[in-house]
């Protein structure tokens, strides 16, 4: 009796493992592909970076927060989709090099995803796509893309990835509130400071929005070893430059108004730099690619004597107040190593 | 009464005698000649067998469930035909406490608690670890390490005294190369192709005791131009919240002698201002294969 018993076990046990096993073979090797609707096909290769497609050709623009931009590829039958190959910068390709980031190929969907594993700067980046047509050809398309970092303060200043307070500043004249960053009025013996965390020794293009609390503005926006453009330097309307050891050169004034909205503009190409201001009403917003004629433009300043040393000294950019300022609201805020103004050319 | 019995079953078994008499020769031809040739008397391991068929049946269980696995590629050859280089699968991976690493010019110490924590003393100018055997061409080198001195990472690299990368020269964020070139072979700063820098930033420089992964890829031509690809990825030292860079450079030099060959590889430490200890947590490195 107690044999059978045994006898009744064992061959329990041995039927549950060769079913649990019989299970895990047959979906690991087996169980044949759920059929899913095919997608729409594309007709073109095509990229999108954080949902823009890139245009052959073209200044593409790619405005992020994270600098951290998704590039997802679709890939029209047509080409072979294990070929393709993307290279960032004269890079490798950055699909199979682990270092670059994580990349997930979808065959039935068609389609290739890539997140980076690190920031990329915020500049201009060059993209080059070769691939094998399914008859063997081999073709290559290669892109232009200016990746813009996008601030809009929705979190607490300390939770940044970009913003520095550098060392020896006081970290209190800086703060978020509202969705804003608010650059308090300051002490007579203090100091503030807010860096960028990229530094640019080319091109850079800024533009925020500004909103004066009061008649002091004396915003600052510096180029570190180059120097500070002050916007209402100790009242509501002067636009200064200030260089270390040269005359303070003085643009047309523009008169800015407490709790008003303005599109301030700053760019540096081949060392040209300008500066203009733009009042923002009803609920328009910060246009990063706006071009300002003339009329808009501040302040101009070409930089002959500067240019070797800027050359070799990546420039700290950031924001600054000065001691009598009565403080301001900065929003909105763009900042890419890329201009494209039309200034001198 | 009982040979009666006995009979009925020899008749009942004998239902069709040919058959039963077959099958019967059969199994028992095939059992005699399993336990003569082999030494194996089923009767005798019937009882084993099935002990064996359910440790089987465990192991497929464990195996299908991914519990367990199994390198069915291991009877592969490893030989491409290619010309071998003296590297082995074995070293594409050694993490520095590994017998790979040999002490080179200088002394190393390790800390007792962790032992990929090595220092210089303040009086040691230099010390570096050498791979045991030279690199053959176009690998990429991985290097993960984390710097731990107060001031300064102070990490070098040096492939076949040929040229030389330092990580953070008496800082947090500079990334300079040295090759000696010429026909007196000094050692020479090279500028990064890209910025015409001789020491070129990292953004944001290296935080301290935070993982820095560094690769190193190297073309020779035939010309005598060396080509350095370096990339570094890292974390800033400021702001907290920073996310990992990436800092790529690229660098060409023409090195003395005009016929490749396999070239020794050493990282380290340097010292070269003698004021404090340096030290650093040389965490793996990979060849990729």
């Amino acid at each position: 009796m107690i044999n059978n018993y045994k006898k009744f076990i064992l061959i329990f046990l041995v039927l549950i493992i060769a079913f649990i096993s019989t299970f895990f073979v047959y979906n690991k090797y087996f169980k044949k592909e759920v059929i899913i609707e095919p997608e729409k096909e594309v007709e073109f290769l095509t990229i999108n970076i954080d949902e823009t497609m890139l245009l052959k050709n073209e200044n593409n623009f790619i405005y992020s927060s994270s600098l951290r931009p998704k590039f997802v590829i679709l890939v029209p039958q047509n080409i072979d989709i294990e070929s393709l190959s993307l290279k960032l910068d004269n890079s490798e390709n950055i699909l199979t090099d682990k270092f670059y980031g994580e990349t997930n190929i979808d065959k039935p969907k068609r389609n290739i995803i890539f997140e980076p594993s690190f920031m990329l700067t915020p500049q201009k980046h060059s993209l080059l796509v070769d691939y094998k047509n399914i008859d063997g050809k081999s073709s290559s398309m290669d892109f232009n893309f200016a990746l813009v970092f996008k601030e809009n303060f929705n979190e607490p200043l300390k939770n940044s990835k970009v913003w520095i307070i550098p060392e020896g500043r006081s970290p209190e004249w800086f703060d978020v509130q509202n969705g804003k960053l608010l650059a308090k009025p300051m002490t007579a013996d203090s100091r503030s400071s807010l860096a960028f965390l990229y530094t640019f020794n080319g091109d850079a293009r800024i533009d925020f929005e500004l909103s004066p609390i009061e008649n002091n503005v004396s915003l600052v926006f510096y180029f570190l070893e180059f120097g500070s453009f002050t916007i209402g330097s100790n009242n509501n309307k002067d636009i200064v430059l200030y260089r270390k050891n040269q005359p303070n050169l003085f643009g047309e004034q523009f008169g800015l108004l407490s709790g008003h909205r303005y599109h301030i503009y700053l760019a540096r190409k081949n060392f040209k730099y300008e500066l203009a201001i733009k009042e923002l009403v009803n609920d328009e917003q910060v246009n990063p690619v706006a071009q300002f004629s003339d009329d808009n433009i501040l302040l101009r300043y070409n930089d002959f004597s500067e240019q070797k040393l800027t050359v070799h000294n990546p420039n700290h950019i950031g924001f600054s107040l000065w001691q009598n300022s009565n403080g301001v609201f900065i929003d909105n805020i763009f900042i890419t190593g890329f201009s494209d103004y039309k200034y001198g050319e | 009464m009982e040979n009666n019995k006995n009979n009925n079953k020899n008749f009942l078994a004998n239902d069709n005698p040919r058959e039963n008499g077959r099958k019967k020769d059969l199994k028992d031809v095939l059992r005699d000649i399993i336990k003569h040739r082999f030494g194996i008397d089923f009767r005798e391991y019937k009882k084993s067998a099935l002990i064996i068929l359910i440790l089987l049946g465990i192991v497929f269980f464990l195996y299908a469930v991914g519990f367990i696995r199994l390198d069915w590629d291991f009877w592969k050859s490893t030989d491409s035909g290619l010309p071998t280089t003296e590297v082995s699968p074995s070293d594409y991976y050694s993490d520095f406490i590994d017998e790979k690493w040999v002490e080179h010019l200088g002394k190393f110490y390790r800390s007792f608690n962790d032992l990929n924590h090595i220092f210089l003393f303040p009086e040691t100018p230099r010390a570096l670890l050498k791979f045991h055997k030279p690199l053959p061409e176009r690998r990429e080198i991985e290097f993960k390490f984390s710097p731990l001195s107060e001031d300064a990472a102070n990490i070098v690299i040096n492939v076949g005294n040929l040229y030389e990368i330092v990580i953070g020269d008496n800082n947090y964020k500079t990334v300079s190369v040295k090759a000696r070139i010429g026909p007196d072979e000094k050692w020479e700063s090279i500028p990064e192709k890209q910025s015409g820098l001789l020491t070129k930033d990292m953004t944001g420089g290296m935080r301290k005791d935070s993982d820095v992964i560094m690769k190193i890829n190297t073309e020779y031509h035939l010309d005598g131009n060396y080509f350095l690809d370096l990339k570094i990825k890292h974390i800033p030292i400021a702001p907290p919240s920073a996310g990992l860079q990436n800092f790529h450079g690229q660098y060409i030099f023409t090195v003395p002698f005009q016929e490749y060959k396999p070239l020794d590889i050493s990282v380290g430490l340097i010292n070269p201002k003698l004021k404090a200890g340096v030290g650093a947590r040389f965490i793996s490195f990979k060849i990729e294969e």
